[in-house]
């Protein structure tokens, strides 16, 4: 038998559709990916810098405030008096202006002037001034010296010039002139915290983060500056730029934007991580193959329901196809789906449908033929039994017996005419024993004394239905087997009875029997001489007529037993019944 | 027989199509649990719990800026923590009581900072049997079993002890005794800086025997005013922020400030001061921020699954009045706000 070919069209459906989808989220997902990140990249960056510039804002509005403060009190009448040193070392207007300032804004914690021989004064009601540390060694001293009157801001840094306290303060500090000369320094320190807290709201964000740098290249201000001052973080000092304007430098990954102060000298750094992204895509990367994973299951499934439709029908043919291939000529193609694959299904039932007929009426051609041999069978009288007769006759008249060759003529005449009659195949009963009469009539004669029959049959059934010519060959039949080796007086008894709706003819004689072997044969004696062909030949053509149920049955002993009559007496030796079924026109 | 073949392979079919419909079901039920329960979880970490127990809650500045520490890696990490501490530092009782109450709050991690080197150590056990993390940081334990905590995060108190001990090596005049007063002596910070002093003093000072102030800064001011009443005391040395303050007070109070010498342990306010006007010569400042913020990060990455050393080591540094405005320092002297 063939290779089982199923489902290879449909794996191959399966796994295009599978391919195609599977290609697709490839080229679609590194796409989009790329696209998505760049986006994001962008949109980062764009926020990162406007935290820049909002922070940068934030920023200089406190720078700004100190200046124009710093810019009020320079100017102020009484301060310039108290530098000049007109007014004395502990000025009360002088100090209730410096405290009049620092109440407007509470986010200074120190203003204070300090006057070139020693003596200050500060917006607080008593202050002392550190006394283990000359103020005049600190930086934002000297800066402010340099700067000749120019603001100076420090970073963040611990004031510790106020006794007792050490605040994280931004110090602007400006050198006060009266006259061209250098009389003192006036300090403002802003409280840290405030810097501080502007930064810490807006410097960070998963990807990036600000931090500032002071001029002298201190940090004013990192999220995390105990860290990269203990070493634990560090940070790339090295990719600020100091230059006027944005810069921007890549490196690493990094993306570190520059703006640079020009009042207060700080550099207000964005640093924006990229590698930020690619912890991100970790999780995309997740989701990408869930989804993908799920929609092939989704195309598996529907390609899988697909090819089904589009291979069941060719299934459903192809079973059709081998069922045909098997000799069932009904094998039809019912297929139920509109498409090719059911115009195919019908093209194949009319094509199996063509066949059947051609072969049916191949076989009606057999039958016919067979049935006109049969015919042409039965027809003929055998040669011997006309040598014969015609033997006895010469025989009969040599003797001079006339009424005896007018007999057995007008017999043979009245056979002769019944076989040649082009009757149809069904004659009645009675003209099927007239003419078995005739011909014993013609026999009796040949064999006189030693033949003996008897005709029994009921009037009610002489007009039944038979096949004509199927009694004469059986009786023919008894005579040249049965009687002629008889040693003493052989009795053919023809009998004919109806029961059940069924016509028994039954041809019976006292004959020698048959062989014990045909009879074992069942009822299919070989064919080998003309007897057997002649029985078989009546049993045919009743099959033929009649169907299987009706035909021949035959009953023998072997020699010498007698099988008892219907009165219980042993008589007969082989009784043939021809079984047909009873019809009246 | 066609027929059976036929009718077996639809059978196959149907089969095959339930399996379809499961694997299926099966996928699509991951998924949406992936979607809905994992994928937010991975993104956002989950929220983590860690408790924290410290030596003491009060307001010493080391312990201050050690959960400074702690609260700046949580923010970064995204963590949730809580930081627990007995009032004092010697209630030894009090922290073991809070190690079990922190077990049964079946947090993802403890970080641990032992009063009681001897006495935690069932605690420990306790912690490591329960299959919880244990970090341990400035001052170390292990379990009764001898099994250790995942990292123990501290500054090297030889090392450091060591500095101190080379300062006062440097000041001392010739023919004076040291001695040095210890926090509390049961703890492996006290003893492995005093062996470090010991170790970092030349081989011809004569070093006293260990005094305890027993977990108070007014313990240690009484010893400190005992000592002194010895002449040939040239210096002291003190092993942490309250005992140094103590000795200074007595230094004060005596009217030896700048007469007798002193190096301390860590930072605060008044100790920055006592640098300042000299009574203090030189103190020894670990980084509490950095082993608050150390310890939260290793704790994260053991829970992270990855293999972390058993020791790191904040490093200390010796700080004079000279340096104590130095940018670095500045900022471990003056703690923000």
């Amino acid at each position: 038998m063939a290779k089982a070919h199923t489902g290879h069209l449909r794996n191959s459906i399966l796994f295009t559709s599978l391919f195609i989808i599977v290609s697709i989220l490839l080229v679609l997902f590194p796409v989009t990916y790329s696209i998505a990140a760049s986006i994001l990249r962008t949109n980062a960056i764009s926020y990162t810098n406007q935290m820049l510039s909002q922070i940068d804002n934030s920023i200089n509005y406190y720078i700004d405030g100190m200046i124009s403060v710093s810019d009020y009190i320079v100017e102020n009448d009484n301060v310039v008096e108290y530098i000049s040193e007109t007014l004395p070392e502990e000025s009360t207007a002088v100090k209730d202006e410096l405290a009049t300032v620092a109440g407007t804004r509470p986010d200074f914690v120190n203003l204070i002037i300090f006057r070139e021989d020693g003596s200050f004064v500060s917006n607080k009601e008593q202050m002392g001034v550190n006394p283990y540390w000359n103020y005049k060694e600190s930086g934002w001293y000297k800066d402010a010296a340099a700067a000749k009157g120019e603001p100076v801001f420090s970073s963040s840094r611990v004031e510790n010039v106020v006794a007792g306290e050490y605040d994280w303060v931004i110090s602007m500090s400006r050198a006060l002139y009266y006259n061209g000369r250098l009389c003192g320094v006036l300090l403002i320190d802003l409280n840290y915290q405030q810097i501080a807290d502007i930064c810490s709201s807006l410097s960070y964000n998963e990807s990036g983060y600000i931090f500032i740098v002071g001029a002298d290249g201190r940090l004013v201000y990192h999220p995390q500056q105990r860290l990269v001052y203990s070493g634990i973080k560090s940070e790339r000092f090295d990719l600020v730029t100091r230059s006027e304007g944005v810069k921007s430098v890549f490196s690493d990954g990094y993306i570190y934007t520059s703006s640079l102060s020009p009042t207060s000298g700080w550099v207000t750094v964005s640093v924006f991580d990229t590698n930020q992204l690619v912890s991100i895509s970790s999780d995309v990367i997740v989701l990408f193959v869930a989804i993908g994973l799920f929609f092939s299951v989704i195309t598996f499934i529907i390609s899988y329901v697909a090819s089904k439709r589009l291979t069941d029908p060719i299934l459903q043919l192809k079973a059709s196809m081998k069922q045909f291939e098997k000799g069932d000529f009904d094998a039809k193609a019912n297929i139920t789906v509109n498409n090719e694959v059911a115009e195919l299904g019908d093209c194949f039932n009319v094509m199996t449908e063509q066949i059947k007929n051609l072969v049916e009426q191949e076989l009606l051609i057999e039958e016919q033929k067979r049935i006109s041999e049969l015919q042409a069978l039965q027809a003929q009288i055998r040669p011997h039994f006309l040598y014969n007769t015609l033997e006895s006759i010469i025989w009969m008249s040599e003797i001079g017996e006339n009424e005896k060759v007018i007999e057995m003529t007008s017999s043979l005449s009245k056979l002769f005419r019944a076989t040649t009659s082009n009757a149809s195949e069904l004659v009645t009963l009675k003209t099927e024993m007239d003419y078995v009469t005739n011909y014993m009539k013609i026999q009796k004669m040949r064999y006189q004394d030693k033949l003996n029959y008897r005709i029994d049959v009921d009037e009610s059934i002489l007009q039944a239905k038979v096949i004509k010519l199927i009694i004469q060959p059986m009786v023919e039949n008894a005579i040249y087997h049965g009687i002629k080796q008889l040693k003493g007086q052989g009795l053919i008894v023809v009998s004919a009875y109806a029961e059940d709706q069924k016509l028994y003819i039954t041809i019976s004689d006292n004959g020698v029997g048959f062989d014990k072997g045909i009879l074992e044969g069942t009822l299919d004696i070989a064919p080998k001489d003309e007897s057997g062909i002649g029985i078989n030949n009546v049993k045919d053509r009743i099959k033929l007529f009649f169907g299987s149920e009706y035909g021949m049955t035959i009953k023998s002993t072997a020699q010498g037993e007698e099988i008892p009559d219907e009165n219980g007496k042993p008589g007969m030796r082989t009784i043939v019944t021809l079984i047909l079924p009873l019809i009246f026109e | 027989m066609k027929q059976d073949a036929y009718s077996g392979s639809g059978i196959k079919r149907v089969a095959k199509l339930v399996l379809l419909v499961i694997t299926f079901l099966v996928t699509a039920s991951i998924i949406t649990y992936a979607a809905v329960y994992k994928m937010p979880a991975a993104l956002t970490k989950g929220p983590t719990k860690i408790i924290v127990i410290g030596k003491t809650t009060s307001n010493l500045a080391f312990w201050l800026s050690l959960r400074d520490g702690v609260d700046v890696a949580a923010k970064e990490y995204g963590v949730e923590y809580e930081y627990w501490g007995p009032d004092s530092e010697s209630d030894v009782d009090a922290q073991i009581a809070l190690v079990y109450q922190a077990i049964e709050a079946k947090p993802d991690a403890i970080i641990l900072a032992a009063t009681d080197y001897a006495r935690l150590g069932d605690p420990a056990q306790a912690i490591i049997d329960a299959h919880i993390p244990l970090i341990t940081m400035d001052s170390n334990v292990y379990g009764s079993d001898g099994q250790s905590g995942s990292c123990f995060v501290a500054t090297d108190n030889v090392a450091a002890g060591v500095k101190a001990g080379e300062a006062m090596t440097a000041l001392l005049p010739e023919g004076k005794k040291i001695a040095v007063i210890s926090h509390q002596l049961g703890t492996t910070s006290s003893r492995d800086r005093d062996a470090g002093v010991r170790q970092g003093l030349a081989e011809y000072i004569t070093v006293l025997p260990t005094f305890d102030a027993a977990g108070s800064e007014d313990n240690a001011f009484e010893l400190a005013l005992k000592i002194l009443k010895d002449p040939e005391i040239g210096g002291i040395v003190c092993l942490n922020e309250y005992s140094t303050i103590g000795a200074a007070r007595a230094l004060i109070s005596s009217g030896l400030s700048g007469k007798v010498l002193l190096v301390g342990f860590d930072s605060s306010p008044s100790l920055n001061t006592y640098l300042e006007e000299d009574c203090l010569n030189a103190t020894v400042i670990q980084r509490p921020f950095n082993m608050g913020y150390v310890a939260m990060v290793k704790a994260m990455e053991v829970l992270d699954g990855n293999k972390v050393d058993s020791f790191y080591d904040t490093g200390s540094i010796l700080v004079t009045k000279e340096t104590m405005y130095f940018e670095e320092n500045e900022k471990l002297l003056f703690p923000f706000t």
